[in-house]
């Protein structure tokens, strides 16, 4: 089933919700500060069939388990460790995410989509 | 040793030069690296920067280790590129950038002089800030750039390598004070910048084997991390 939105709590009130896109865009604004990523890619085109919204190169989904999964396409400066440049992305996104939204990231698939020559 | 030539003497003692001055850069990290840990809030606060920047310049070590000195520009690129896939963190992987530029600008020979030092510390600065979509300040990116802006304002005064370095030092160490306001991660926690107090820890240690002195007065810097956060 197909959500734009994620509850976050349940009030006798009503409930609380936050959209995918807003997750989206929380996730991009911390990629853009992580150290090595020049850009966003083109979008992650894996298991697009469960992506709830895909904002440039964030993808987000609910996870099975009742927090999100997120599925990060950047590009990365040319000449660093890849494997180490993914590493600090996947901490500082879901990091930022779990901070401003209390949602527990439960996975986070990192795709490189291109090197580039950041001089 | 196939390849000695005229310079291999120079190039024997450089070498052991860089070295001395990295091994100096890599005790003072192990002296500072828990009080460098206790200062991580930013980007994650999960205390592992004074670690990612001893494992970044151990690797440093090891890679001059097994550095021959053969072809100078090779030789400054192999380098710079093993370090650039062995650099562990954010931080460590900035200052492995730090490095690059600046040995990919040093002088090919004679002493380093002031303008030379500037365009070290300028091309430093431009890699550190290349590798990133949006810079943020109040972090190392800062203090490496206030380095490089003092570096180029103080390099047609005649001064000595040592007093030169001690100068753009301490202007780094005004500029890490002011990490604390500029970054709000920084500012909540009341702490300056992790990635930055492990630059000029790196920093001073090499100006005072330039300047001869042993590498255990406590610097200004140092004062700094002394007061580690509560957590």
């Amino acid at each position: 089933m197909l959500v734009d939105a994620i509850q976050l709590q349940e009030t006798p009130l009503g409930h609380l919700l936050v959209s995918s896109r807003a997750i989206a865009q929380i996730a991009e604004r911390s990629l853009d500060e992580c150290y090595g990523v020049v850009g966003l890619g083109r979008g992650a085109r894996i298991r697009r069939a469960f992506a709830l919204r895909r904002r440039h190169g964030v993808e987000v989904r609910s996870s099975e388990q009742g927090g999100i999964e997120l599925a990060l396409s950047i590009v990365i400066a040319y000449g660093l460790n890849l494997a180490e440049v993914a590493a600090t992305v996947r901490s500082r996104v879901s990091y930022e995410v779990e901070r401003v939204t209390g949602l527990e990231v439960s996975h986070v698939e990192v795709r490189i989509d291109d090197v580039r020559r950041g001089d | 040793m196939s390849g000695a030539g005229i310079d291999s003497n120079a190039a024997v003692a450089e070498l052991a030069l860089v070295r001395r001055l990295a091994l100096a850069a890599l005790e003072a990290l192990e002296r500072e690296r828990q009080r460098i840990d206790g200062l991580n809030v930013y980007p994650v606060p999960d205390g592992d920067t004074g670690m990612n920047l001893v494992l970044t310049v151990r690797a440093l070590v090891e890679e001059l280790d097994a550095t021959r000195p053969t072809e100078q520009a090779n030789l400054r690129r192999d380098f710079a590129r093993a370090l650039l896939m062995r650099a562990r963190g954010t931080s460590g992987v900035i200052l492995s950038q730090i490095v690059r530029g600046a040995v990919e600008a040093a002088p090919v020979s004679g002493p380093l002089g002031g303008r030379a030092l500037a365009v070290m510390l300028e091309r430093s600065r431009d890699a550190a800030y290349s590798a990133v979509a949006k810079p943020v300040e109040g972090t190392i990116l800062t203090v490496i750039r206030e380095l490089a802006d003092e570096a180029r304002a103080l390099r047609r005064k005649a001064l000595p390598l040592d007093r030169r370095l001690h100068a753009i030092v301490v202007r780094g160490e005004e500029a890490l004070e002011r990490t604390r306001e500029q970054n709000p991660a920084l500012a909540e926690a009341g702490v300056v910048d992790a990635g930055a107090v492990g630059l000029l820890v790196c920093l001073r240690a090499i100006a005072q084997v330039i300047s001869g002195a042993p590498a255990v007065v406590p610097a200004p810097a140092l004062r700094l991390v002394s007061s580690p956060p509560e957590r």
